[in-house]
């Protein structure tokens, strides 16, 4: 009886015998696993808590961690903001706007084009196919900032700064070596018989790229399109260089531009940046298989 | 027309090429070859258009004095000036020696930091999963929130590192975190680190999960401790993926600009302009263009040095 109560203790291991000992590995398994949870956590959970406490309270010295009367205020401007009203808030929503418009259209595009593209890798004999995917990977090492000089000079030629269509054109062109990359990954698992078959049974071979390889390919389409949402939905540098005004500016540089003022609402400030959290957050909760597997992509030999 | 310019090109077998090329399109017939490359051409279009054609122009750039203010001279050819001038005066290298300081950081206190809590995380315990969602969190946002939230946690009126550290006794007032120099480059670094570290986790997982488990249970059987088991078992077999994550990691940091931008844009005194942010600076806030092109040259030219080094390093680890 003594024995176990003694075991039973969390926090006081015992050398000696087995179960303590296991008990003591327990604890502090779970110990270190909370600590790394709350460092990653705590921070962004700090955004949400302040994006509903009343300034009054937030800016309270010293400070009170909890808001005694939460208020979704702030979230009430922003989605009640009409958009021509020009007040930091419908600014925001404008630029949410943007933000959705321009990823959506991106992964959208950048799957269609990317999908052809990955196929002919893949299934149809392309001189130097191993060279040129090769070469594509490579590209993708290239910091933006090298491009960014001349991309500014070369839309600002044509006309074409402070447009939505030229972000598009630009992140689809930067994301599509990796969804080649992806996508001929997962298209070189799909048993060519299938095509064949359907070949056979009449259809032409872009018929059966679209009926039977994308259908099968559909988790690859989801890690991808994830993937080329987010990193249009996050980037930065390119956006505040290619867009000037409303008419194109997303939510990042928004973001940027707003926190930079004298003068900061900073329960304001906050809502925006959980709003902007909820796009990438809810696709990690929810495609976070499909994540991890596109972002281990080559990297990892399975 | 089209007689005219056969005629004098003595073109017709192109033509005809040409023509045979759009008859078998029509009615589908084309072969293997002609379909991929047909396929392949939208995106060709893009990639050079967008990322070939811009890295081929930005080398005229560098050679030129662009002019941007004064658009009736137009660009001026100053030959290889503008190189010389990244290599001889101070400021690319301090801001190029600012970057480092990320990439070390990110090299030998991230990347460790992520195989261990990588290891934590292949444990079993009960929330695993949850704890495994919780570290991809800081990987999804974008830098411009992530540097906004650490923004608002270091400022120095109502900031919550202050409100925490003076409530644990650790400072008497508040402190203005980011207005000395070298403790505002050290904090943004930390938010880099924060930021960079679940990409490491996350790698190493997927790493660590490729190990069987046979292994584990062989170097038990054989008396390996713990440690043991991670230095002479589990380090080795991570040793490719960890080449793979040196190359893109250095590659990537290179690259800051977003927390920067929010966080400090620069300052104070210019502690925190590392190199993206100085290239950015020079084009867009001095106009110099030229300058900034052959910059980003020099600056890409390392990077892809240290990439083919590392390509190197993983052919031989293939190797073996």
């Amino acid at each position: 009886m003594e024995l176990t109560q003694i075991t039973d203790i969390p926090g006081k291991p015992r050398p000696g015998p087995r179960v303590p000992r296991k008990l003591f590995r327990a604890v502090i398994i779970y110990a270190l696993a909370i600590a790394v949870m709350v460092l990653f956590l705590a921070p962004i959970a700090w955004l949400c808590i302040s994006s509903i406490t009343p300034e009054t309270q937030l800016l309270t010295v010293p400070l009170k961690w909890i808001p005694e009367q939460p208020s979704f205020e702030y979230y009430r401007q922003i989605i009640t903001a009409a958009p021509k009203a020009k007040t930091t808030a419908s600014n925001f929503k404008v630029a949410i706007g943007n933000s959705l418009i321009i990823a959506g259209s991106v992964s959208v595009l950048c799957l269609l084009v990317g999908s052809l593209a990955a196929y002919a890798f893949a299934r149809l004999d392309m001189p130097f196919g191993d060279k040129l995917i090769f070469l594509l990977l490579f590209t993708q090492m290239i910091p933006a900032i090298a491009v960014m000089i001349p991309l500014y000079l070369i839309f600002s030629r044509l006309g074409m700064l402070d447009r939505r269509i030229t972000l598009v054109i630009v992140y689809c062109s930067f994301s599509l070596p990796f969804v080649i990359w992806m996508m001929r990954g997962y298209f070189q698992t799909i048993p060519s018989e299938l095509e064949d078959s359907a070949m056979i049974d009449g259809c032409s071979r872009v018929g059966a790229l679209f009926r039977v390889v994308m259908p099968l390919s559909t988790p690859g389409l989801f890690a991808t399109g994830v993937f080329t949402f987010l990193g249009a939905w996050n980037e930065f540098l390119l956006a505040l260089v290619l867009s000037q005004s409303l008419v194109s500016k997303t939510m990042p540089v928004a973001l940027a531009e707003f926190i930079g003022r004298f003068r900061v609402d900073y329960g304001l400030m906050c809502a925006v940046g959980v709003i902007a959290c909820i796009p990438p957050i809810l696709f990690a909760l929810i495609f976070q298989r499909y994540l991890i597997e596109g972002l281990t992509a080559g990297a990892v030999k399975a | 027309m089209k007689d005219l310019a056969t005629e004098r090109t003595g073109a017709p077998p192109a033509v005809h090429r040409a023509m045979r090329f759009w008859e078998r399109l029509r009615t589908g017939h084309l072969t293997k070859r002609q379909l991929g490359l047909l396929l392949c051409l939208p995106a060709l279009i893009m990639i050079v258009g967008v990322v070939g054609y811009p890295l081929g122009y930005s080398i005229y750039i560098t050679f030129h004095k662009m002019n941007f203010a004064k658009a009736a001279v137009g660009p001026e050819f100053v030959g290889l000036k503008n190189y010389a001038r990244v290599f001889e005066r101070a400021d690319f290298w301090k801001a190029f020696l600012r970057s480092s300081l990320f990439v070390v950081y990110d090299l030998f206190v991230g990347m460790p930091l992520g195989l261990a809590i990588a290891i934590l995380l292949n444990q079993r315990f009960r929330f695993r999963g949850v704890a495994r969602a919780t570290i991809l969190l800081p990987y999804v946002l974008s830098g411009t929130v992530l540097g906004l939230i650490w923004k608002w946690i270091y400022n120095p009126n109502h900031g919550a590192l202050n409100a925490l550290f003076q409530q644990l006794g650790l400072i008497s007032e508040y402190v203005a975190w980011l207005a000395e120099p070298t403790r505002a480059l050290q904090l943004v670094i930390l938010v880099n680190l924060w930021q960079g570290t679940p990409w490491a986790i996350i790698m190493y997982l997927a790493g660590l999960q490729t190990i069987p488990t046979e292994l584990y249970d062989a170097a038990k059987v054989d008396g390996a401790s713990g440690w043991q088991t991670v230095f002479k078992v589990i380090l080795p077999l991570l040793a490719p993926i960890t080449l793979a994550m040196l190359v893109l990691k250095t590659v990537w940091t290179f690259q800051v600009f977003d927390i920067v931008w929010v966080l400090t844009r620069g300052g104070p005194a210019s502690a925190t302009q590392v190199v993206s942010y100085y290239i950015y600076y020079l084009s867009f806030f001095q106009l110099k263009f030229g300058y900034a092109a052959a910059m980003s040259y020099v600056l890409l030219g390392i990077v892809l040095v240290l990439v083919m080094i590392y390509y190197r390093l993983m052919r031989r680890e293939v190797e073996y």
